[in-house]
């Protein structure tokens, strides 16, 4: 194909372009997988707890994502831990960021409070952590930009 | 035509002149302290901050001796401290850190004025003298930052991030009408002059100096300028 007008190649950049913005780090199998982590979470019992997903980043200080039962991911909010009651599980082993990607059932609360992260120059809620019980070390993926959910990389991207 | 806009630029001149000569305000120091961290977050760092509480207070004392040489010894002196820290990090030494800094209050006949928000210390800014009789023609900042953000509170409450600052953003909280004519303005925190200068200049009009690259408080006489090629900007 040739391409003669400059419409066709603007066409074929933009079509390019949006390619690009989706291509993810999913394969066949994660898809599956968040397709019976969405229906598994519309089954989740209303309760006093949370859903958390650690999102741990070598170079910031958030905890991660914390969403309400029964609601979808795209309704989380990546939040500032407040351990001064409870440690949370990797300050509580020793190992900073050794949970990268796990799923918790947390106690606690949102304090309402916003915190400041120096290092991603970001405002993020509070939320006081009083208990957690590991749910899974290898839940399905609820992110898909490449690299964001590399430890190592300045990427932060919030689930949709 | 030309000879009346002449008279008019010098009958300017002399009015603005004249009400240069006529600022009969008093002049007012305010120096900020910010809070040290807790050992208790830091120890999970390979180089923990804030291994001496009196880190940022030390360095403001200094300041506080040298104000009085450079604008007498009768110098109006406002010492702003976020309390909270100093609160927390008592319990950490097994000592009453608040009587500590009330004693040196005492000692540099001060104007101590704790806060625990930095909504109140914007208030102290603002509303804290009457800033018709009262401006502030010198302020400094003593604490933790980066290039953004004033952190009173830093690694006290949780691990390196704050729960009491002063964001770049929310300078235009600030009035201009506080400041006297050419203020020195100067914050002694990390990175300032890499962004954060320029944000107040346009939120104040007032200049303030800042580092480019870190700050280092551990010289006992003076806060030092430490990263390769740092440099004071305003």
């Amino acid at each position: 194909m040739k391409l003669k007008s400059p419409l066709q190649i603007f066409s074929l950049l933009l079509g390019l372009f949006l390619l690009a913005g989706c291509v993810t780090d999913l394969t066949q199998s994660d898809y599956a997988a968040r397709a019976a982590m969405n229906e598994a979470i519309k089954n989740e019992p209303p309760g006093n707890y949370f859903i958390g997903r650690r999102y741990y980043k070598v170079d910031y200080k958030f905890w991660g994502f914390v969403r309400s039962p029964g609601q979808p991911w795209s309704t989380s909010k990546l939040v500032m831990m407040n351990e001064q009651t409870k440690l949370a599980p990797d300050r509580e082993k020793g190992i900073l960021g050794s949970d990268h990607g796990y799923e918790y059932k947390l106690y606690g609360s949102f304090s309402g409070q916003t915190v400041y992260e120096p290092a991603s120059n970001g405002f993020y809620p509070e939320f006081v952590l009083t208990g957690y019980d590991l749910i899974s070390t290898n839940p399905a993926p609820i992110l898909t930009i490449p690299g964001s959910n590399d430890p190592t990389r300045r990427i932060i991207e919030t689930p949709h | 035509m030309k000879h009346r806009a002449v008279l008019v630029l010098l009958l300017l001149c002399v009015a603005l002149g004249s009400a240069r000569a006529s600022e009969n305000y008093q002049r007012e120091c305010v120096v900020i302290t910010g809070g040290c961290s807790l050992y208790e977050w830091e120890k999970f760092k390979a180089q923990p901050h804030d291994h001496w509480w009196a880190n940022f207070v030390h360095a403001s004392r200094v300041r506080f001796d040298q104000m009085r040489q450079q604008y007498g010894p009768d110098a109006k002196i406002t010492w702003l401290v976020y309390r909270t820290a100093y609160e927390k990090r008592s319990k950490q030494e097994g000592r009453d850190l608040i009587s500590m800094i009330e004693s040196v209050r005492d000692a540099e006949h001060l104007n101590l004025v704790w806060f625990t928000k930095a909504s109140e210390l914007v208030d102290y800014l603002n509303y804290g003298q009457d800033r018709n009789q009262v401006k502030i023609g010198d302020l400094e900042y003593f604490g933790h930052s980066n290039k953004c953000c004033f952190m009173f509170d830093y690694s006290c409450e949780m691990d390196s991030a704050s729960k009491c600052w002063l964001h770049e953003t929310e300078l235009g909280q600030i009035k201009r009408v506080d400041f006297a004519h050419a203020p020195f303005i100067k914050s002694w925190g990390c990175h300032t002059g890499e962004e954060m200068s320029s944000y107040w200049h346009n939120a104040t009009g007032t200049r303030m100096w800042g580092a480019i690259g870190r700050t280092d408080y551990s010289n006992d006489q003076e806060v030092v300028l430490c990263s390769p090629g740092g440099h004071w900007v305003n």
